[in-house]
């Protein structure tokens, strides 16, 4: 066929292109790669991705690193793990491994901030294009005690790394109530602070970590109130109109402490875990907020018993089936209907598994970050 | 044929016989009421089957044709075909099956390569020629 085919015929073809043949093919000539490279195609790309697949992380104690994999999502068949298709990682966190902040659109935000005493760097990463870009130093960096707690997402076109600083009480090693917030966006490459933000939520320290939905981050929070009780709650932020917000729980989960809580996602709702680990009375009871926003329509789901090994839920499968790991670092699909965990034969930390819905993307398609291409 | 004049004649200067044929073979099938009710699988089976003898240049020309007349099933079986075939081709194979020339410099194409060097692993060889016009 040697007339020209039309350009959106052209498209309609690469739009069905896999992200690594589509990198190639921008060496084919001009008018593809400018195809290839135009935001355009880049989110109509995404739109088209029809595969389910998941991210694994996972971390092996034995050779002591970090394992990224893919697995694909085969609706109500057992999950499969397929080695081959690990991902190369062209970074190491200092000690231990990554925290991972959040993924979305095939973009993963990792942060060195888990095991050492001060915060490694930020970095936001494209696996199935293997390209990353380290995040530059922020703007708020103080020297009185604080804690840091980030967030992840994409929309609007744009990718951003929230950060929130809260700094210590230096009377009574609690923190203030609200925040200082500024926010790295990959169209503007640089940090901006964000003023007049009121938020009287606090988030735990250290093992924070957000579920994202509908372009909005939410974390597990707490409300000190008078007296000496707390109030749980969910803090969230917009990534698109950058405004915090509040999603109430309801009296069941609000009652409990921050710390026998988890948050999560369950089929495309936001959703709470609560956990109880008396010693005779463990389990996790999985809640999901049927209508967002609607503080009525938190419903417990199931029971997951843990009395016999399952250690924690890392995430939810697209049908609903929980993975969780086990106190014998193997991650395993629970049934909530015999209460059976099946092991996945993946082995790791049990803190260190992390599951996500996973999509090829060719976001920061040609970032490089300065000379940190393989480290090994 | 009748000996009635036909009136309603639509001429498509774009569009050869066998590919119109394509076009409108598909479309039977596609709308039958047994291939509706087909799983993903069946229905994957029976599109291969439609078009065992089909070549790469074959979806192409499949692709501009049902484009120009708006056969958007067709379409998005003859772009996912076509994508399906050339994913694991080299740049070569590309540029020769789609009649593109390279309109890079040597060092230009050898620079985007370096960046990307992983993804031209894997490839498939370029040298049997079944798949050109």
């Amino acid at each position: 066929m040697s007339d020209h085919l039309p350009t959106e015929l052209i498209i309609e073809i690469l739009l069905r292109v896999p992200v690594k043949s589509l990198i190639r093919f921008t060496t084919v000539c001009k008018l593809w790669r400018s195809l290839i490279t135009s935001p355009f195609f880049v989110s109509s790309h995404l739109s088209n991705a029809k595969d389910q697949t998941l991210l694994l992380r996972r971390y092996d104690k034995h050779d002591k690193r970090e394992h990224y994999t893919i697995l694909k999502e085969n609706e109500n068949a057992p999950l499969g793990v397929d080695h081959s298709s690990e991902l190369a990682i062209p970074f190491k966190s200092r000690v231990g491994y990554f925290r991972i902040v959040g993924s979305c659109n095939g973009l993963v935000c990792l942060s060195d901030d888990l095991f050492a005493t001060t915060s490694g760097p930020t970095i936001i990463w494209n696996p199935s294009i293997r390209n990353h870009l380290v995040v530059p130093m922020p703007s708020i960096l103080p020297k009185e005690p604080h804690l840091v707690v980030l967030g992840f997402g994409v929309a609007g076109n744009d990718a951003k790394v929230v950060r929130l600083i809260y700094y210590r009480k230096p009377e009574d090693f609690g923190f203030q109530e609200s925040p200082e917030v500024e926010i790295f966006s990959l169209k503007e490459r640089s940090w901006r602070r964000v003023s007049g933000v009121d938020v009287r939520l606090q988030i735990l320290e250290f093992v924070w970590h957000h579920a994202f939905l509908n372009g909005i981050v939410h974390w597990l929070a707490y409300k000190l109130m008078d007296g000496d009780g707390s109030r749980s709650s969910i803090l969230s932020f917009d990534i698109c109109k950058e405004e915090f917000s509040e999603v109430m729980l309801p009296l069941e989960l609000g009652r409990e402490l921050a710390t026998d809580l988890h948050i999560s996602l369950i089929v495309g709702s936001l959703g709470v875990i609560k956990y109880s680990k008396e010693v005779g009375h463990e389990w996790g009871d999985v809640w999901a907020m049927r209508e967002y926003g609607v503080k009525e329509s938190w419903t417990k789901l199931y029971r997951i018993d843990m009395a016999g090994g399952v250690e924690r839920v890392v995430a939810f499968r697209k049908n609903g089936e929980a993975l969780v790991a086990l106190k014998n670092f193997e991650l395993a699909s629970y049934d909530s209907e015999t209460g059976f965990a099946k092991s996945l034969g993946v082995c790791g930390t049990t803190r260190s598994f992390y599951i996500d819905r996973y999509v090829e993307s060719l976001l920061l398609f040609g970032e490089h970050s300065a000379g940190e291409r393989r480290e090994d | 044929m009748g000996k009635e004049r036909r009136t309603n004649v639509i001429p498509l200067p774009e569009v050869d016989g066998v590919t119109l044929e394509r076009i409108i073979g598909f479309l039977k099938i596609y709308t039958e009421e047994s291939f509706q009710q087909f799983t993903v699988q069946e229905k994957k089976k029976r599109c291969d089957e439609f078009f065992a003898n089909c070549k790469f240049n074959d979806f192409l020309t499949l692709a501009s044709a049902s484009n120009y007349m708006g056969a958007q099933v067709v379409l998005d079986e003859a772009c996912q075909r076509t994508a399906d075939m050339m994913k694991n081709k080299s740049v070569a194979w590309v540029r020769k099956n789609f009649g593109i020339k390279n309109n890079f410099t040597p060092e230009e194409e050898e620079a985007m390569r370096e960046k990307h060097e992983w993804a031209y692993e894997g490839v498939d060889p370029d040298d049997d020629e079944e798949d050109i016009i």
